[in-house]
């Protein structure tokens, strides 16, 4: 199930490349806040380390990926990265953010991604795609609430 | 004694003692709290009535009811659906519990207590969280009903008409629509190739968020190919899409993406 390892993709890295309109509402110490915590995400994934990944998720996380019904809440999240984290191995990932918007304890994080995926068996798989995240601010923490991706097919 | 109704006093207490994880909650507790919810809306007096302390009350916008009183509106209910629960949460307070959840637009706070050995709700406070947001639900609704014609009759200038000008709208599969003329001209392309049958678009929930609002739903639609004897293509998924108010208080589209359910229609 490659979609759900393209929960990498939720990580970012970059703000410098958002659109302008970005700025305006935004508070810097929010964004940088939200990137930080991707980062944390990212690392867990690269690292693959389930409790790191979902120290960034909100309890009432709802995963939205390609080919499967919504994943809530945090037990079932684990689930999926448990499994993902099992099959697959990270080792690279971009991540092209284009719009970090933050409105009060709301900030929706839209970019795109590419990211190798080693399975145990197999194949390596490079996908790529768009993601979209709303983080919210729970107890003064920036928390992934819901997410979604849609992919690019294979060349 | 006080008597003052156990929300008020988990009120008090929700300020300083913690949250805790679903796992933290006794497992009978969690089945109660599921069957609760499924009993009232089959409806099924009975197992409600067995998981409701004798003493419960309930306060609802349109004002506080007894045990008995929330038992004959039961009764009288249609069969339904159970709510989902969202942005659900558990803190112990002494030996209760208090379970806080949101249903559509309404937050409930439900103080779960042990009375004769089994657990029972005392006391259930239900507040309309945002009666702003309910009106975006609504404006939202609206605009998905001439959404849905728009797409019915091909008229893709219509459907574009709901975004900003600067909107995005990310199609799986394609690069991303940009702005008024990209996402008229994608339109275009799509109405084009497929005739959309029967589209559905519904509402989970709308989160406002300053001059934005975040909605969450899904789709369902059968596409009909105009040329070719290709198949139609039934699909259903899940988007989420931010609204941006605009200066006259309407509401457009601002970023937009969706995913289909179906494995291998990604």
């Amino acid at each position: 199930m490659k979609r759900a390892a393209a929960t990498v993709a939720l990580i970012a890295v970059c703000i410098a490349g958002c659109r302008a309109r970005n700025v305006e509402g935004s508070s810097a110490a929010d964004s940088s806040a939200i990137v930080a915590a991707s980062a944390q995400y990212r690392q867990g994934w690269l690292t693959s380390d389930t409790a790191l990944a979902l120290s960034v998720m909100s309890d009432d996380v709802r995963l939205m990926l390609p080919g499967t019904p919504d994943v809530h809440g945090r037990d079932s999240t684990r689930a999926i990265f448990v499994e993902e984290m099992t099959q697959f191995h990270i080792p690279a990932l971009t991540i092209h953010r284009q719009d970090l918007l933050v409105r009060g304890d709301h900030a929706i994080d839209i970019g795109t991604y590419e990211e190798t995926m080693v399975p145990k068996k197999g194949a390596t798989i490079y996908a790529t795609g768009r993601y979209l995240v709303v983080w919210r601010r729970e107890a003064g923490k920036w928390r992934m609430w819901r997410y979604i991706l849609n992919e690019f097919k294979p060349a | 004694m006080t008597t003052r109704p156990p929300f008020l006093a988990a009120a008090l207490f929700l300020l300083v003692v913690p949250q805790i994880g679903s796992a933290q909650v006794p497992a009978d507790l969690r089945a109660a709290s599921r069957a609760r919810n499924i009993a009232v809306s089959k409806p099924d007096a009975a197992t409600w009535d067995k998981l409701t302390a004798d003493s419960f009350t309930v306060v609802f916008p349109s004002g506080l009811f007894t045990k008995k009183q929330r038992l004959d509106q039961i009764k009288q209910q249609r069969p339904g659906q159970p709510a989902e629960l969202k942005n659900e949460r558990w803190q112990r307070v002494g030996a209760a519990f208090v379970h806080r959840y949101q249903v559509d637009e309404t937050a409930i706070m439900a103080v779960w207590t042990k009375e004769r050995s089994a657990w029972r709700v005392a006391a259930v406070q239900a507040t309309v969280l945002d009666p702003d947001s309910a009106a975006v639900r609504q404006a939202i609704t609206t605009a998905y009903a001439g959404f849905a014609d728009a797409m019915k009759r091909g008229d893709a200038a219509a459907l574009a008409g709901n975004y900003t000008s600067d909107a995005v709208l990310m199609v799986p599969n394609t690069t991303a629509w940009e702005g008024r003329a990209g996402i008229t001209q994608g339109f275009t392309s799509f109405l084009s190739q497929f005739n959309v049958v029967d589209p559905r678009i519904t509402t989970k929930d709308v989160v406002l968020a300053g001059d934005y609002a975040i909605e969450r739903g899904t789709y369902a639609w059968t596409l009909h190919p105009k040329t070719g004897t290709g198949p139609d293509i039934v699909d259903n998924g899940k988007y989420l899409t931010v609204w941006e108010r605009q200066a006259d208080g309407s509401w457009k589209i601002l970023r937009d993406i969706s995913n289909t359910d179906k494995p291998g229609m990604m």
